[in-house]
């Protein structure tokens, strides 16, 4: 008997392994998306300081981050969307916008690479 | 290089929780996996060594892609043989059900066709038991497990004690160990109707101590086997 309650616990909390595991990769991803958002708006309104910092506190929380995503999330998608969000903060110049543009993009895509490797079905 | 060294520590690590819970696993499931097996758990003894395999040869998959379905396959296989113990119904869908190959000496063929056993397949699992003429077989059956069961016909039976009137030897009980490696087997003591105290006993007439005990062996007479460390 007390191995079929065990049976019970181990898929309780796989269930709840699962809803936070899906909570995780959900906020964290919409965070940085917005992020980006914020990023190549300030730069388009001139505020490269803002622009710049916003990508140091992207870059930090996603490091934050990484570390418990990699536990659901292969690592290699994982470190090619971190070195797309650390590249960002040298586009952060007035000379730079397209190129913060198209990064910013790459970026985006590497991150819903993420979101789309974790909540796809098959 | 002390990439290359934290990279050994971590394979280290994640070998050594994925052993750690794969051994859990097939301890939670217990002992019905030790012996023949059922069909399901074929299936979940070769998921689980798939599945514990793939944390262990690549360090990028994340440590879940192994724990997880492991842990959910050991839960799943509780359950099932759970249900399998209530729910005769639901053992037959799982595992099938035996079915009779040879009954009185005649080989069901429709049956042995019905389960693409081929007659080599039957007398070499005859063979297997010492039985080289099948109409010395009074039934026989293929379990589920794929394992033959032989019931001889009575003509073809060796002999018991009984049937030679042979006296009954002293002892009811069967020799069993009562101290191994230097423990006391409390069990099989209660079960022979022996006491610690006999144990003891037996091993000061022998001058050996206890923990210079490989093994002792006794039944429900005074009879008794002793061998050293």
């Amino acid at each position: 008997m007390r191995r079929i309650y065990a049976a019970f616990g181990i898929l309780a909390a796989i269930f709840v392994l699962a809803l936070y595991s899906t909570r995780l990769v959900k906020t964290t991803t919409e965070r940085l998306c917005r992020g980006l958002d914020e990023v190549e708006a300030a730069c388009g309104e001139g505020r490269y300081e803002q622009a710049a910092a916003l990508v140091r506190q992207l870059n930090s929380y996603y490091t934050r981050q990484e570390h418990q995503l990699a536990l659901f999330i292969k690592r290699d998608f994982l470190s090619a969307a971190a070195g797309a969000l650390a590249g960002l903060e040298a586009y952060t110049r007035e000379e730079s916008l397209p190129d913060l543009q198209s990064e910013a993009r790459k970026a985006r895509a590497q991150i819903e690479a993420v979101r789309h490797l974790f909540f796809s079905m098959l | 290089m002390k990439g290359a060294g934290n990279a050994m520590w971590v394979i280290l690590l994640r070998t050594l929780l994925v052993y750690l819970t794969t051994i859990g696993a097939m301890r939670l499931m217990g002992k019905r996996q030790l012996g023949e097996l059922q069909p399901s758990e074929l299936v979940t003894t070769i998921l689980i060594s798939n599945l514990a395999s793939i944390s262990i040869e690549s360090p990028e998959l994340p440590l879940t892609a192994s724990l997880v379905p492991v842990l959910l396959i050991a839960a799943l296989e509780l359950l099932f043989s759970a249900l399998c113990f209530r729910l005769g119904g639901f053992a037959r869908l799982l595992s099938g059900k035996p079915m009779i190959v040879i009954r009185d000496g005649r080989i069901d063929k429709n049956t042995l066709r019905q389960m693409r056993i081929t007659m080599d397949d039957l007398l070499e699992a005859l063979r297997g038991k010492d039985i080289f003429d099948p109409n010395e077989v009074a039934y026989a059956v293929v379990e589920t497990n794929g394992a033959l069961s032989v019931c001889k016909k009575w003509q073809s039976e060796t002999p018991a004690r009984q049937d030679l009137g042979l006296p009954t030897p002293a002892a009811k009980k069967p020799m069993l160990p009562l101290v191994i490696d230097g423990r006391i087997a409390a069990e099989n003591l209660a079960f022979c109707g022996k006491t610690e105290g006999w144990v003891h006993k037996v091993l000061g007439q022998k001058k050996v101590p206890l923990a210079h005990t490989l093994l002792l062996l006794s039944d429900d007479t005074e009879e008794y086997r002793l061998i050293k460390k």
